[in-house]
Parts: structure tokens; C-alpha cells; sequence
């Protein structure tokens, strides 16, 4: 195969240009956009997310960049109605059509997950009581001893829809996103289709959710599937016993990772930023997650070792959401091999 | 006007792609092994391709491209014309060979092994028989190429997993382990550096799959000020002393020598008491959701840092702020 793609190049060189470049200009998105809260008026202010997006920017345009900022949204800018679905809301700024990269850093919402007050659980076939707010299946999750997320004991826990918080000057949902009940679709476009219902008017095709309670263990599927209209991925982070720490150099050590080599793979790029960032970003146990979604197994494997090459071809963009593929780096060891690190059975 | 239009949409990006892997007087290496400090400070440790298990392919070649100093193997071909074969083709074309590349900043000198995403030395399983194992592998790793081992402290290893099925499977499926980092951590005279860092995956043939290395010099006038600190923090009128000076309960804090990112050109150092705090927000809404009743978690942290004086300090990628280059705006009706 290696051969005769030599000769192919070598005696069509000018052809091989040719086809190659109409096939790498005609389909690609090297959009970028940021949005960053630091100010939340005083209700839980942060003091580096704009420096972090900012830092992913950086990281992604030195000079001769293929990617450039479609969007820099900071603080009051950052606006609930950018990432809820509609040609006036996502298709004109996180989701906008020619981007490749969604990047927002800030406060996820704090929502029931637990019983109060904690249930401790051996099995979780004892998680039967969510608190309001939350929803069945509860499950037991497991921490606090060898192979588990260390800083706690196992509790159960429930399902509850996954919420951004911003504090924007035009909110028209309090302030609150949530990417998990259907208002959230990022990626839908004319590669993609329109299988979720939602028309062809966005096309990002990596979101990057950088900030507290990503995804909860054990209902990252659910969580996020809701939010899949075309997307290539969705990076996270997942506290396990802890949360997200709020650090100003996770957006430029993803990003940096590209410039490193274009030809590693985007998953990885994003989960091992933790091993890079003092205390590895994360306070307690808890892991950096990205989830792919599409029609077949093979496909949905497929995004998730996707290149920065791969990235922005929107041929690529996925379309469905009936098959998952996942990775986890989570910050302590685990050798168990027939159960979940996560849950107890 | 189509055709001009349509020959630029094609000619440009092939000419930037030529551009990006042009090889012009690309500088050598730095040297890999031990950074002296000069009296009184801490040795650093430059990581690079002589005598790293990091694999590359055959045939390497250096180039220049975004602030880094590139390693990655060549193609076939060494001519330019070649070359300019290579970066066209690889972005579709496997080569044999072809696994990934070793990038060392030009400004601060951190190096990183990257694999090709589908580099066949992912497809091994770990190294060891256990995630000690690896660690301890790992560690020797670095220490037969030059870090310093009086400055390693604890060996932390993160482990990877990945699952994959159906999306409407009730039982989910279990998260397998495939990898294990290993993170060796940095301390100085027991004050611990945080923001060095040396990781590295082994898979089970002993090879490097991926790696990481900020590992700088931290000069004597740091470390001067560190003992000071230290010497504040543990004599019981002079640390309340201290504590009036500051928001937050030191009792929990770490003293620390903090230093500037791997993403930074610009190198800071600073000895630093290190104050965690977090960040909760109520939710907005009268009806919203109450907060979480999971006793482990409690929103969002963020650390702060005090220098010996008491004033807080920022690292440098704490206060990078790009509103100059990209004003923002934002229309009403959007």
C-alpha cells in the first residue's frame, strides 16, 4: 500500500496535489471559539478561566496557524442562549457554522446527586432514594480504598441533568445551560445530517466543557448524548471525590498539544493535560473524560482516536448518536479488570 | 472570478501546508541530561531524543514549527521535494514507521513525546505487572538519563481506561484499564515544586509510548526564600503573624515553590503558601435546583498564592488576558 502510494505521489505528483488539497480545502473547519466566566458577580467569582481560555487560543494561533478565533467571549458576554439550540442562539456563536473547536471554561452547576444525608452503601442495589432534584437508577459509588478514587467512602448517588452556569448580560434562562435534556445541540450541519432534529445550521465539531462536574460517574452516556447533533467529541472532566480545580493552564497545555503534533490524537491531548498541571487539576479524586457518539461502534471508535488533522473534516461529523465509545484519565491507580472502577455492583 | 476564487481556495491551503514543514536552518537540540544550577540552587533536567525509549520511527528529522523544535521521522525520501511529499501525505497515509514526535519548546525548554494517534506502540498493553511496577520504571527511567534523584519525590500514577457500546444499553459497559502515566512530582529540600513535572507511559515492551518533562533550573535566591518561609511557618508567633496578613486558614496550606507553567516563555519562580478556596455558586433561579448533598464534593477550587510579604502573587499564565488582540463585541439580537 506504502508503495504504491509512493509511486501514485511520484508520478502524479501535480494530480496528487491537486486532489489532495481540494479534499483537505473543501471540507474543513479551523474555527475556534472561547468563552470564559471569571465575573459571577460576586456569587462564586473564579479567578482563571479567562487566563485558561485564553491560553488555549494562544496555544492554537502562533504564526502560520491553520486555526484562527471565530469567537472570544469573556465574563458578561458569555451568554446562556450561545450554547442552547436555535439559528439566533448556538448557530451565531458556541456552535457556529466553520468552527472546530467550542472551548468554554467556568462554573458547572452544583445539582442533587447524593442523599442527605450520605447514605454510605455496600452494593448498589441499596440506592433507592434519590433526592429531589435527582432521578433513578441510584448507584453506589465506590471510593476511599485500593483501586478506588481515593478522599471519601462509597455513597450512593443519582442521575441529574448536567447544568453550565454563566452570569451574561442577556441571559434568558437564568443563567443556567443544561446540555443534558435536549435545549443543548452542538455540531448539527449538512455532513451531519439532520437526525436530531434540530436542521443543519450548527458545526463544531469538538466541545470542550471545562468545568466543574463535567459528567458524574456512572451516567456519562446519559448526560451527554442529549447534547450529540454532529459533534466529533465532547471533553470533559468527571470528579469522582472531589472537583474540578480552576487552573489557567489546562486550555494552553490542550492546545499545545496540537502544535506538538498535529497527528496525535485530540482524546488523548485533552486527558493528559492532568498529568501536566500541578495537582493534576482536579482536588480529590476524579478523572479528565472525552465521550464520542455515532450510527456504529466503528465509527464512534473512530472519533475518538481522531488526529487535529481529522478534527477539522467535517466529513467526519457524526451522525447519530446510537453508539458511544470513552476514555478516562483518572488521577490515582486501579488494576481491577471485572468491575467498574467507579460503582460497586 | 469563480475560477480565481475556486484556484485560491485550492492553492492556499496546499502552500501553507508547504510552508508549515519548510526545514530552514533548524537549530540542534539542547544537550539531554543534568542542568547545572550555579552555587546555591537546584539542578534542572532537559529531557530530549538521545537516550529516550520514546519511540519516533526511522530516519528522523528536526524541524521548526510553532515554537517547537520537532523530531518526527522522516519519509522515504530526504530530498525537499520529498519533504514536501511527506507533509502532504501524512496527513493521509500511514507510514511504517511513522509513530509519533518529540517537540521541546523553544522558550522554556519542556519537552513532550507524542504518539501518532494510531501508532501501533498504543496498541500494547502496559508495562509491569502492576501500577507500582510502571511507576518504578518510570522513575529509573528518568534518573538514568539525568534528573536529579534527590529532587524526586512520591510517583503518582493515573490510570486510563475506555469503554465503548450501545447507547441505549441498560447495563452499561465496565471501563477497562489500557494504560497507566506515571507522574514523578518534584520536591527541593522537602518543599515540594509543583509545577515540574517528568511522566511517562511504558507499554509492556519497555517502551515510551508517550512522555512529558518541565523539570528547570529553580535558582538559589528561590530556595533562600523558601527556608525564610519555612522557618515563618513554623514558629507559632510569627506564623499568626503571617495569618493576619492573609485571607483564608493557612493551617491548611502547603508552602511551595511555584514557577511558570510549561506553556509559559516566560520563566517566574516564586516561594509560595499556597491557600486553596473554593468557589460554590448558588444557583441563580428561586427555582432552581438546591446544591449538591454529595458530602465529597464542594464546587469548584481555586489556589491562591502568598509570597513571604503576604502579598498575593499570580503565575505567569494566571494573568495572560488577550482582550487587546481579539476586542470583543456582541450584538443584542443575537
Amino acid at each position: 500500500m506504502l508503495r504504491w502510494a509512493r509511486h501514485l505521489s511520484s508520478r502524479y505528483w501535480d494530480m496528487t496535489v491537486f486532489v489532495l488539497s481540494v479534499a483537505l480545502a473543501g471540507c474543513q473547519s479551523t474555527g475556534l471559539v472561547v468563552e470564559s466566566v471569571n465575573n459571577y458577580s460576586g456569587n462564586g467569582d473564579l479567578t482563571n478561566s479567562i487566563a485558561n481560555g485564553d491560553g488555549f487560543i494562544r496555544a492554537m494561533t502562533p504564526p502560520d496557524s491553520e486555526w484562527h478565533v471565530i469567537h472570544r467571549f469573556t465574563d458578561r458576554l458569555v451568554w446562556d442562549t450561545d450554547f442552547l439550540d436555535g439559528p439566533q442562539r448556538d448557530a451565531r456563536n458556541f456552535d457556529q457554522s466553520g468552527t472546530a473547536i467550542s472551548y468554554y471554561t467556568g462554573h458547572g452547576l452544583i445539582t442533587p446527586y447524593g442523599e442527605n444525608p450520605a447514605h454510605r452503601c455496600t452494593s448498589s442495589s441499596q440506592c433507592t432514594s434519590p433526592p429531589a432534584g435527582a432521578s433513578p437508577p441510584g448507584v453506589c459509588k465506590a471510593a476511599g480504598s485500593t483501586n478506588y478514587a481515593p478522599g471519601d467512602t462509597p455513597q450512593c448517588v443519582y442521575y441529574s441533568d448536567r447544568i453550565l452556569l454563566v452570569n451574561g448580560s442577556n441571559d434568558q434562562f437564568g443563567g443556567q445551560v443544561n446540555y443534558s435534556a435536549g435545549a443543548a445541540a452542538w455540531g448539527e450541519s449538512s455532513n451531519s445530517g439532520a437526525w436530531r432534529g434540530v436542521g443543519t445550521d450548527g458545526g463544531t465539531n469538538l466541545v470542550v466543557l471545562d468545568a466543574s462536574f463535567g459528567v458524574l460517574p456512572t451516567y456519562w452516556v446519559r448526560q451527554t448524548q442529549q447534547a450529540m447533533a454532529g459533534i466529533h467529541m465532547l471533553a470533559t472532566i468527571m470528579p469522582v471525590t472531589g472537583d474540578t480545580a480552576n487552573v489557567a493552564d489546562r486550555g494552553g497545555l490542550f492546545g499545545g498539544s496540537w502544535a506538538q503534533n498535529p497527528d496525535g490524537a485530540v482524546s488523548t491531548a485533552w486527558l493528559t493535560t492532568m498529568n501536566s498541571i500541578a495537582g493534576s487539576g482536579i482536588n480529590g479524586g476524579g478523572c479528565n473524560f472525552v465521550i464520542a457518539f455515532d450510527t456504529t461502534a466503528a465509527k464512534a471508535q473512530g472519533h475518538i482516536d481522531e488526529d487535529w488533522n481529522q478534527l477539522r473534516n467535517d466529513g467526519f461529523d457524526a451522525q447519530g448518536n446510537g453508539f458511544y465509545s470513552a476514555r478516562w484519565l483518572c488521577n490515582w491507580p486501579s488494576t481491577i479488570t471485572n468491575k467498574s472502577i467507579f460503582e460497586l455492583p | 472570478m469563480a475560477m480565481k476564487t475556486r484556484a485560491l481556495a485550492i492553492s492556499v491551503p496546499a502552500l501553507l501546508s508547504l510552508a508549515a514543514c519548510a526545514t530552514m536552518n533548524v537549530p540542534p537540540p539542547p544537550r539531554q541530561g543534568l542542568i547545572p544550577a550555579g552555587d546555591g540552587g537546584a539542578a534542572g533536567y532537559q529531557h530530549g531524543i538521545d537516550g529516550s525509549r520514546f519511540v519516533v520511527g526511522q530516519n528522523t528529522r528536526r524541524l521548526v514549527q510553532y515554537g517547537y523544535l520537532l523530531m518526527l521521522a522522516e519519509y522515504g525520501d530526504t530530498s525537499p521535494r520529498g519533504r514536501k511529499r511527506h507533509c502532504i501525505l501524512r496527513a493521509s497515509v500511514k507510514l511504517t514507521g511513522d509513530e509519533g514526535t518529540v517537540a521541546i519548546s523553544r522558550g522554556n525548554g519542556s519537552t513532550f513525546g507524542v504518539p501518532h494517534a494510531r501508532a501501533s506502540t498504543l496498541r500494547m498493553p502496559p508495562f509491569g505487572a502492576s501500577p507500582q511496577e510502571h511507576d518504578a520504571f518510570v522513575r529509573d527511567y528518568f534518573v538514568k538519563l539525568g534528573l536529579p534523584a534527590d529532587q524526586v519525590d512520591e510517583v503518582r500514577c493515573m490510570t486510563l481506561l475506555e469503554a465503548n457500546g450501545r447507547s441505549d444499553e441498560t447495563a452499561q459497559a465496565i471501563p477497562r484499564v489500557t494504560a497507566y502515566y506515571s507522574i514523578v512530582k518534584r520536591v527541593v529540600e522537602g518543599i515540594a515544586a509543583p509545577d515540574s513535572f517528568a511522566w511517562a507511559r511504558a507499554n509492556s515492551e519497555g517502551r515510551i509510548v508517550q512522555e512529558g518533562v518541565y523539570w528547570p533550573v529553580l535558582p538559589r535566591g528561590v530556595l533562600d526564600e523558601a527556608r525564610r518561609f519555612k522557618d515563618i511557618l513554623s514558629d507559632d508567633q510569627r506564623r499568626r503573624a503571617f495569618q493576619s496578613r492573609i485571607p483564608g486558614d493557612i493551617s491548611k496550606a502547603t508552602l511551595a515553590i511555584r514557577h511558570a507553567s510549561a506553556t509559559e516563555g516566560h520563566f517566574e519562580v516564586f516561594a509560595s503558601l499556597d491557600v486553596m478556596t473554593r468557589s460554590s455558586p448558588a444557583a441563580p433561579r428561586s427555582d432552581a435546583r438546591q446544591r449538591a448533598t454529595d458530602s465529597s464534593v464542594g464546587g469548584m477550587t481555586v489556589i491562591r498564592h502568598f509570597d513571604i510579604n503576604g502579598t498575593e502573587r499570580f503565575l505567569p499564565q494566571e494573568k495572560l488576558n488577550l482582550k487587546d488582540r481579539y476586542p470583543e463585541r456582541k450584538d443584542a439580537e443575537r
